[in-house]
């Protein structure tokens, strides 16, 4: 296993973890993904915030994992709302555009970072082939 | 002619270019695992490789093992216990490359200059 | 006789049949041998300064571009001796054919 393989395991990673806070910023707004019962009544399910968690893999390279955030949902009251309960709240998906913001800039980041590891590992190829030249 | 070429610099030349390459992958791993819980940042013993290179200027011929392990410049634990610092690394990667391309040219232009001196004349 | 044809000109050291001379260069005027003399140790000069610049850069005292640059003069003065040491031989071979 070379450094570009290497570099290639990290980038699909953060590609994996854009992927997932892409999906959390286009359901922001998501306030039901399917029904449930509850106390008797059928309730809306909201869209539940997924984060990838990378753990060590095989050759130390990174995978991975995709787990839901179980924190609260938000829950306001909006009578009107097509989602609403019986008492008129209506829950919101536990997605914070300004944290999923600054997790993509992280992700892109440690993409942009991986790129220019490979970047070096084939300059550097090229460089020792050119020594027998 | 008593010594011809820079025995000190070829072999000196050739370790660099060694070293440079086996710690790029390192800083790879590293770059690759910046996200992982728990990993911890590894490097190559930089005190190793001067051994190595304080050798071969003083031509004593005692090979020196380089150690890999984990890193003395790591960066802070974070709350999922991952110590990689992407700064640290992009910094040591880039003198690293520098490091590689100056013993890749000196190699290059030594390796023509024997065989410049096995032709007999200018190649 | 040869006064009688004139014109050759001062010769410089002693002649005549039977003496064997070296042409002595003029004063100022240096060697082959000394000119590649120098310039082998004009290699070697500068490919020791070319591994102290080395050993310099390993630890941190000297740049790249020095290391570079010491590296080329060594490498030119290498060419240049080779140029000089091929131009002597070349030089001894026509003589060689001469007395022949």
């Amino acid at each position: 296993m070379d450094s570009l393989e290497i570099s290639a395991a990290g980038m699909r990673a953060q590609r994996a973890r854009m992927d997932l806070i892409a999906a959390n910023l286009a359901n922001v707004d998501t306030t039901s993904v399917r029904t449930e019962m509850r106390d008797g009544e059928v309730r809306h399910v909201p869209y539940r915030r997924r984060i990838a968690v990378l753990l060590e893999g095989a050759n130390g390279l990174p995978s991975v994992q995709v787990v839901e955030d179980r924190s609260e949902f938000r829950s306001e009251h909006q009578p009107g709302h097509p989602h609403a309960s019986a008492a008129g709240t209506v829950r919101f998906p536990n997605v914070n555009p300004m944290v999923e913001t600054m997790e993509m800039m992280a992700a892109s980041r440690a993409y942009e970072a991986n790129l220019t590891a490979a970047e070096v590992a084939k300059a550097m190829h090229q460089n020792t082939l050119r020594i027998l030249g | 002619m008593n010594r011809l070429f820079n025995g000190a610099s070829l072999s000196a030349s050739e370790a660099m270019l060694i070293f440079a390459s086996n710690r790029q992958k390192v800083i790879a791993g590293n770059i690759a695992n910046v996200d992982t819980a728990g990993y911890k940042t590894q490097d190559l013993s930089e005190s190793d490789f001067k051994r190595q290179l304080d050798n071969l200027f003083s031509s004593k011929g005692k090979p020196v093992v380089i150690r890999s392990g984990p890193a003395e410049d790591a960066g802070a634990v974070k709350p999922n216990g991952n110590n990689v610092d992407l700064d640290i690394e992009m910094a040591k990667m880039a003198r690293n490359t520098a490091l590689h391309s100056t013993a890749a040219a000196i190699l290059a232009q030594q390796f023509t200059l024997l065989r410049q001196a096995i032709a007999g004349r200018v190649l | 006789m040869i006064d009688k044809i004139g014109g050759l000109g001062p010769l410089r050291g002693p002649v005549g049949p039977g003496l064997a001379t070296k042409p002595q260069p003029a004063e100022g005027e240096r060697s082959f041998k000394e000119i590649l003399q120098d310039s082998i140790q004009s290699v070697d000069q500068l490919q020791k300064e070319a591994d102290q610049v080395l050993e310099k850069y390993t630890k941190g005292e000297a740049s790249q571009d020095q290391v570079m640059v010491a590296f080329k003069k060594a490498q030119i003065a290498f060419e240049a001796m080779m140029q000089i040491r091929n131009k002597l031989v070349d030089a001894f071979e026509e003589i060689q054919r001469m007395r022949i």
